[in-house]
């Protein structure tokens, strides 16, 4: 059977918006070495590395792992690429996790990063599509998020309305002010959100991530080490995928399949069967503000159409009964390919404590969620401080 | 840590243009006939782990387009940015944990959509090589160069692996090169970058491959024999040519090492008796020699004239004729596995060498060999 496995150890850059005084591979180095010394270890005790970015439009630079991998100071290792959209941060984690399981590495360090302020901002994005029959018309995930968002709101309106995608804007970006990495840290209004300007109806300008340049690594490690490194790690405890088709007609983007069977795997292998008492909190993929309404439901934290009042009652504050993106949040630090192990990296600083002004108190078990593609992707990974 | 099998695999014949093919058909025609070389359905897959190339694929996230054709739908499934071998090093691991008992792995690339030189010259980071034009021909131009002056290699010698390749690939019929060159057709094809001569150079090639990965448990329940997988190893060497041994497949030695040391393989070239490596260009096959132990340093040439490594040799080297005859970038690696898979599995046909026990499958990524994955297969375990 698979062998345990935690992060023993985390880095993080600041993220924001124009990292002009590093190139690629200096914005990883510092994410890697705030994480080697996390975990009191040096790039010497480091069997592998897994390396997750998004699309390489978005540095322009082809095979990004042959020029990044041999400048994070860790020398003639296994180095792995995994490139999943959305997901790749998380996917990169969940690879390192299987390094380890295998029983073929014991310390696997995992990386992610995104540097988009080198590319075109929205080139990144459109090229997504099929070149003879989508391009012409430039599905960006502006445009992506609001087909999802008019689909989600004409299913459950009006028990859920556009100011409420307004107050996870609210919440998160007033989390994110006690997130010294986050990118953007000033609050924003109800009002201030309903009256910004509209990107892609019902998605406002306010609603919508940044993009940010940022790295994220974390170290993750065999049982028997683990204990050793710290007195404290981040037990993988659950962790589910699934991908689902781009065209196929049944997909359902307010509800997509493969966040429920991704969750349903996670959850059966963490032994959870009710998420919303069990778990503490999660950290989710809300590039959108919607999508945090949508994934709470669909990660079966409440029931469909119920999304709206977790936020409006303030259950998914950072004071409330189940704080969802306590770090703030895509809306508030967004380097794409990175994005995902964020979620993961603040889902374990919680389970470890080390969440710093936004930890939540008390954490046994936390959840991060991400997707990727043109909503095709999911992944689920759920820590607990126990084993 | 549970045992892994290849058991069932499939590729495309590869072509200069495949015009009648999409990406997605090309995946979908190799996943159907991977299944079914097993007797498997699409359902007893647990996790399907791809390879693709954002660039070659011109359009990012590539795997949207073929989570479908890959029959990933509502799957766990994820996708590794490099040749497919690495994938198949990925997907063994997920089933090695014990958590899945099947993995498909699959792998294209359609070259003839785009310029190939091009997207390697992207492979240059911004600052220091781009401004140099540096592109994957280029590179192991110069890394062709290094070895030769280093060691005092013949300037004929690469020539005689692409006899050697482009002989063996006429009698394998997925190659896109299927005629045999001789000696002074090679060394009078004229340099494509000096010293790298136009037919020491691979093809460039549309094609497709899939594999199939079974715990112990489902091979027993197949009726194939399977293919066990006793070693892995992937490496990665510095990136700036300036600052690497340029003349040493450093990578790849590491790679095969680490593979051949838990397959408890101790001496490669004695115990091995099916090889397939990746050469893109005549001259990486003499270095290979060398990185991965089966002679000394600078004497890649030597063994190949004492005909060793050819059909018929005492440890045949590409008997399907090698990426010199077929490239099918980000699957060329993984087709090298399907091709050893199918010799110690003794389902090769034409090509089959009598009593392959083990094979070992090599592949290379990155400008002048820089990155290599190594898979060591066994008829049976002991």
């Amino acid at each position: 059977m698979a062998r345990a496995a935690a992060v023993v150890g985390t880095g993080q850059t600041d993220y924001s918006a124009r990292r002009q005084d590093v190139n690629v591979p200096e914005l990883v180095r510092e994410a890697v070495t705030g994480a080697l010394e996390d975990a009191g270890i040096t790039s010497r005790d480091v069997d592998a590395v897994v390396l997750g970015s998004a699309q390489e439009a978005l540095e322009g630079v082809n095979q990004p792992e042959h020029w990044v991998g041999p400048a994070m100071g860790v020398h003639d290792r296994p180095v792995m690429r995994l490139q999943t959209g959305g997901t790749a941060g998380a996917a990169a984690t969940i690879a390192a996790f299987y390094h380890v399981a295998s029983g073929l590495f014991d310390v696997v360090l995992a990386v992610s990063y995104q540097k988009p302020s080198d590319g075109s901002d929205t080139f990144g994005m459109p090229v997504c599509g099929d070149p003879l029959w989508e391009r012409d018309f430039s599905l960006g995930a502006a445009a992506l998020a609001g087909l999802q968002a008019r689909q989600y709101l004409a299913r459950h309106e009006p028990k859920v309305g556009e100011e409420h995608g307004a107050m996870v804007v609210v919440k998160n970006r007033l989390n994110a002010t006690m997130n010294s990495r986050a990118h953007l840290r000033h609050e924003v209004t109800l009002e201030e959100v309903m009256d910004s300007p509209p990107v892609a109806t019902p998605v406002k300008e306010l609603d919508c991530c940044p993009l940010s340049d940022g790295a994220a690594a974390l170290v993750i490690a065999e049982e028997r080490r683990a204990k050793k490194m710290t007195k404290r790690p981040a037990w993988f405890a659950g962790i589910g995928t699934s991908s689902e088709s781009q065209y196929a007609p049944h997909t359902d983007k307010a509800y997509p399949e493969s966040c429920v069977r991704a969750a349903q795997v996670a959850y059966q292998m963490a032994w959870i069967y009710d998420p919303v008492r069990e778990l503490d909190l999660a950290e989710v993929h809300e590039a959108f503000s919607y999508q945090e309404l949508i994934w709470t439901e669909v990660l079966g934290l409440c029931n469909p159409g119920e999304g709206g009042r977790m936020v409006e009652s303030g259950i998914t504050a950072l004071d409330g009964e189940f704080p969802v993106n306590p770090s703030g949040g895509l809306l508030s630090a967004n380097p794409v390919g990175a994005s995902a192990m964020i979620r993961q990296l603040e889902a374990a600083l919680q389970v470890m404590g080390k969440a710093g002004d936004h930890q939540v108190p008390g954490v046994q078990k936390a959840l991060a969620h991400s997707w990727g593609g043109a909503l095709q992707f999911s992944t689920v990974t759920i820590f607990a401080r126990e084993l | 840590m549970e045992e892994v099998a290849v058991v069932g695999w499939a590729q495309t014949r590869h072509e200069r243009v495949k015009r009648r093919d999409t990406q997605q058909s090309m995946v979908f025609d190799v996943v159907t006939r991977a299944l079914r070389s097993c007797s498997m359905t699409i359902r007893d897959i647990d996790v399907v782990v791809d390879a693709g190339s954002d660039y070659l694929d011109g359009r990012n996230t590539s795997n949207c387009a073929t989570v479908d054709a890959m029959g990933a739908h509502f799957k766990e499934e994820s996708r590794v940015a490099g040749d497919g071998l690495l994938a198949a090093i990925y997907a063994y691991l997920r089933v090695a944990s014990g958590l899945f008992s099947s993995a498909l792995v699959v792998a294209y690339g359609k070259s003839s959509e785009g310029s190939l030189l091009d997207q390697t010259r992207a492979m240059a980071d911004p600052f220091y090589l781009r401004p140099l034009g540096l592109d994957a021909l280029s590179a192991g131009a110069l890394q062709a160069r290094a070895y030769m002056d280093h060691y005092g290699v013949a300037p004929e010698a690469p020539a005689g692996v692409a006899v050697k390749n482009r002989s063996a690939g006429a009698a394998n019929p997925n190659a896109q090169l299927r005629r045999p060159e001789s000696l002074a057709d090679v060394l009078s094809s004229g340099d494509l970058v000096a010293p790298i001569r136009r037919k020491e150079a691979c093809p460039v090639s549309d094609g497709a491959c899939a594999v199939v990965l079974v715990d112990w448990a489902t091979a027993q329940t197949l009726g194939v024999r399977p293919a066990w997988i006793t070693g892995v190893g992937h490496m990665q060497d510095a990136y700036y040519p300036g600052s690497r041994e340029l003349y040493r497949a450093v990578s790849s030695r590491r790679a095969s090492r680490r593979a051949c040391e838990m397959a408890g393989i101790f001496d490669p070239f004695a115990e091995l008796d099916v090889i397939e490596l990746t050469e893109y260009y005549a001259y990486q096959e003499l270095m290979l020699y060398e990185a991965l132990g089966f002679c000394g340093e600078g004497e890649g040439a030597e063994l190949l004239d004492s005909g060793e490594t050819a059909q018929g040799g005492r440890t045949p080297v590409n008997l399907s004729g090698g990426a010199l005859c077929a490239n099918p970038l980000v699957a060329t690696g993984l087709v090298r596995l399907t091709e050893a898979a199918a010799q110690v599995s003794n389902r090769a046909g034409d090509l089959q060498v009598d009593g392959a026990e083990k094979a070992l499958a090599h592949a290379t990524g990155g400008f002048a060999m820089q990155s290599a994955a190594t898979i060591v297969l066994e008829r049976k375990r002991e």
